[in-house]
């Protein structure tokens, strides 16, 4: 197990923000309650969203990226989010369609939204729903899909996500995005989930995730 | 002043206390403490000059591809088309354990109108030096575990992907729709050969030992 945790929880993969000295203490002993046993946790989560509507989550709509742990209510987690990167609610113009989240064995509606601009604008974006249940050993847990998406011309005003380009894809640069912002502040990881498919833009652009799930480790207090 | 320093002098005893407990429990928590390096990216200019990129490419120059041998589900699969051939070779990023290398094979278009939407079936072949059964978080389980077409198998997501390990690649098959087993085992079993000859009653080659644990040194991370 342990070289699989060092396989997956690459050293090279981590980073180390800066905190103050009270938090230093307080992320190491988090850690070494809620960061140590992950590989025996079981988190219950599919790794896209779904189109909303259908009571089972039939149909994959976006890639699910990044997972914020320990305290990571949608509370929190938005507040991180908004503190570290400036994105907000979404306001303005194009009407976003819904999309649910598949945890715990249920289909449920997303928590929330944050984008970095109104929605006239290519932008960052994310929705983000909190799992159902706390996990003994992550804590709990919340995941969502960021992405870069343009404003396209289809047939009326939409989004797209970017399609891939130089093997780099919309969904690659919103989780690279939260990597940059958050990553200097909160305790970060990635592992793998191979959730790879190519999804199809209304602009008759392709855009898949390289599958690599971001986790962010997120503390009791806000900002 | 004095209560300052001692102050300080007990928060120093105390953090090095957790970081060495910490440390001690097991060897997570060493990659916490130890995990403050960063790998540099390559510059951009050398990982393109490298080859590295993402682009529709016809099916002809898929039959010219050498890098590694390529599968598909033929010119239809139930009624679907092949509508799009995409090879994905992304230049390594930090942050990031795997990187894309493969080609895409999509059957099928989808409904755009409420946004991103997954088509009926694709089918991704991966250099396993990249994508291989033992790279997973080891949070995800897998549905099912079984042996198709002579090779082993894995069924992901709610039974919305099949990875069949063959040789020294990973032929990855996902639906755009959950639970979708039986169309998965179809898919396989149309599994054909498109840069070597392997008819849909032949069985796939025999994975290479090590591929699934990633024990190839081109695996090592």
């Amino acid at each position: 197990m342990g070289s699989q945790l060092l396989r997956t929880t690459h050293p090279s993969d981590t980073r180390r923000g800066t905190c103050w000295p009270l938090w230093c203490l307080v992320l190491a002993v988090a850690g070494s309650l809620a960061v140590t046993p992950l590989a025996r946790a079981h988190a219950d989560w599919l790794n896209y969203t779904w189109e909303d509507g259908t009571p089972e989550c039939l149909y994959a709509v976006d890639p699910v990226t990044t997972a914020f742990y320990g305290a990571g209510d949608s509370f929190r987690t938005f507040n991180h989010i908004e503190w570290h990167t400036g994105w907000g609610a979404p306001v303005g113009g194009i009407t976003e369609e819904p999309q649910d989240f598949f945890t715990h064995g249920s289909c449920v509606n997303y928590s929330g939204e944050r984008a970095n601009d109104v929605s006239a604008n290519s932008r960052f974006h994310i929705r983000l729903r909190q799992t159902l249940h706390e996990d003994p050993e992550l804590g709990t847990v919340s995941v969502g899909s960021p992405h870069w998406e343009d404003v396209e011309s289809c047939g009326l005003p939409k989004h797209a996500v970017h399609q891939t380009v130089n093997g780099w894809s919309g969904y690659d640069e919103g989780r690279y995005r939260l990597y940059l912002d958050l990553g200097g502040a909160h305790y970060t990881y990635t592992t793998f989930r191979g959730n790879t498919i190519d999804f199809e833009q209304c602009d008759g652009g392709w855009a898949g995730s390289n599958g690599n799930l971001r986790w962010f480790q997120i503390p009791m207090g806000t900002h | 002043m004095r209560a300052r320093k001692s102050r300080r002098l007990t928060f120093i005893v105390l953090s090095a206390m957790a970081l060495v407990g910490a440390a001690a429990t097991t060897g997570s928590a060493v990659v916490l403490m130890s995990g403050t390096s960063r790998e540099e990216p390559p510059p951009v200019a050398a990982a393109h000059g490298a080859g590295y990129g993402a682009e529709t490419i016809s099916l002809a120059a898929a039959r010219d591809f050498t890098s590694f041998p390529l599968y598909y589900l033929g010119g239809d699969f139930k009624g679907w088309p092949l509508v799009a051939v995409r090879r994905t070779n992304e230049a390594p990023r930090l942050g990031d354990i795997v990187r894309r290398d493969d080609v895409t094979f999509i059957y099928g278009r989808c409904d755009t109108s409420r946004g991103s939407c997954a088509p009926p079936i694709q089918v991704q072949v991966w250099d396993a030096c990249e994508r291989y059964a033992g790279i997973y978080d080891p949070l995800m389980h897998a549905d099912g575990a079984l042996e198709i077409r002579g090779v082993p198998a894995r069924f992901y997501d709610d039974f919305m992907r099949l990875e069949l390990y063959s040789g020294r690649v990973t032929i990855v098959i996902f639906s755009g729709r959950r639970l979708s087993e039986e169309a998965l085992r179809e898919a396989a079993r149309s599994v054909r050969g498109l840069t070597l000859p392997l008819s849909v009653s032949e069985n796939l080659p025999s994975a290479v030992p090590g591929v699934q644990e990633g024990r190839l040194s081109c695996q090592k991370r």
